[in-house]
């Protein structure tokens, strides 16, 4: 294929996800997102002619803007919030055994995304990494698992962690962050 | 009641609720769901986050990334053209460096000798009434050359 030919092919099947890589590499470090994605981007054209399946570029595409983030040290000096896991899955676990998920609604109605966005960039990072690929960026658990090098089955356990992570850190912040609480809602208890 | 274990469906409600389990464990997760209110529950969680999270705004990437990134598309055939030129001229120097070692060296050691291999080499090499006469003579060029090295020639 002539350069030009490739030039295309590359703008037709990797352009269109860019928006969506530059949200992505926010998430090792936000001003360094387009930096991170535009070399990615040059990284890929060098070896797209090695590319024979479409449908892969996608999750292709995701894991070199990985990779590159990771390669920077300043995404390496970046560390979360240390969070007490055991007792985000507690408050998780005091909402569902009332058989009852509607207080949860009630505070996600309320959450603005920004805070909805801070909470889930505060979570370890295997497990947000995974809600955000797959509900943000609308990546399927196989192509998760690509872009990660996971087993899918672990894909699968992030994701479901990481949701409960989610619900119990918003329950425990509810009052914080002013969140109406509806009757019935598990109240912050001191575990 | 599912062969599934409680903690084992926990792990599997994310998957069960985007669609992503294969039948047979659907049927599994769906069979414990029926008895089990805690997962339930769980598998709703599950969903609220899948749909709040979906719905949130992905900003565009900046117009000049997307300028920046076609410039550097462009980089490597550029890159690629300079390599080319730089082994180009790196060939050509080569080739004079050869092409005088061999008017200087062996069979160009005479005049007429070094005007025949000038020409033959390079064509558009300027003509004169003296390069004519010289290429006049047989070549190889026989007997002794008298300029340079002195010694006997044969064909």
């Amino acid at each position: 294929m002539s350069a030009s030919g490739q030039e295309r092919r590359f703008e037709r099947l990797a352009l269109p996800h860019l928006s969506r890589l530059v949200a992505f590499a926010r998430r090792f470090s936000a001003p360094d997102a387009e930096d991170y994605v535009q070399e990615a981007f040059a990284r890929a054209f060098r070896s797209f002619a090695q590319v024979e399946d479409e449908g892969a570029v996608r999750s292709w595409l995701y894991r070199i803007v990985a990779t590159v983030a990771s390669e920077d040290q300043r995404t390496r000096a970046r560390r979360r919030e240390l969070l007490d896991v055991s007792q985000l899955e507690a408050r998780h676990e005091d909402l569902v055994a009332s058989g009852d998920a509607g207080p949860l609604e009630v505070l996600l109605a309320a959450l603005s995304s920004q805070r909805l966005r801070e909470a889930l960039d505060s979570l370890p990072e295997e497990f947000s990494q995974a809600v955000e690929l797959h509900d943000l960026h609308e990546l399927k658990y196989r192509e998760i698992a690509e872009v990660t090098g996971a087993p899918i089955g672990t894909v699968m356990s992030r994701i479901s962690r990481g949701r409960r992570l989610l619900a119990g850190l918003i329950l425990s912040h509810a009052d914080e962050w002013e969140l109406p609480r509806s009757k019935g809602s598990p109240k912050e208890n001191n575990r | 009641m599912s062969a599934l274990a409680h903690d084992e469906v926990q792990e599997l409600l994310a998957a069960f609720a985007d669609g992503e389990l294969g039948t047979g464990s659907r049927e599994e997760v769906d069979a414990h769901l029926s008895g089990c209110a805690r997962c339930r529950a769980a598998l709703s969680v599950q969903r609220q986050f899948h749909t709040r999270l979906s719905r949130m705004h992905v900003p565009e990437a900046s117009s000049p990334l997307l300028e920046q990134i076609r410039a550097r598309l462009h980089e490597p055939g550029k890159a690629r053209a300079r390599e080319l030129r730089r082994r180009a001229t790196t060939w050509s120097g080569w080739a004079v460096a050869a092409a005088l070692a061999l008017i200087v060296g062996s069979k160009g050691c005479c005049r007429a000798g070094r005007r025949r291999l000038l020409r033959w080499w390079s064509p558009p090499w300027p003509i004169t009434a003296a390069t004519l006469a010289a290429s006049c003579r047989p070549w190889p060029p026989v007997g002794r050359c008298e300029r340079v090295c002195r010694r006997p020639r044969s064909r």
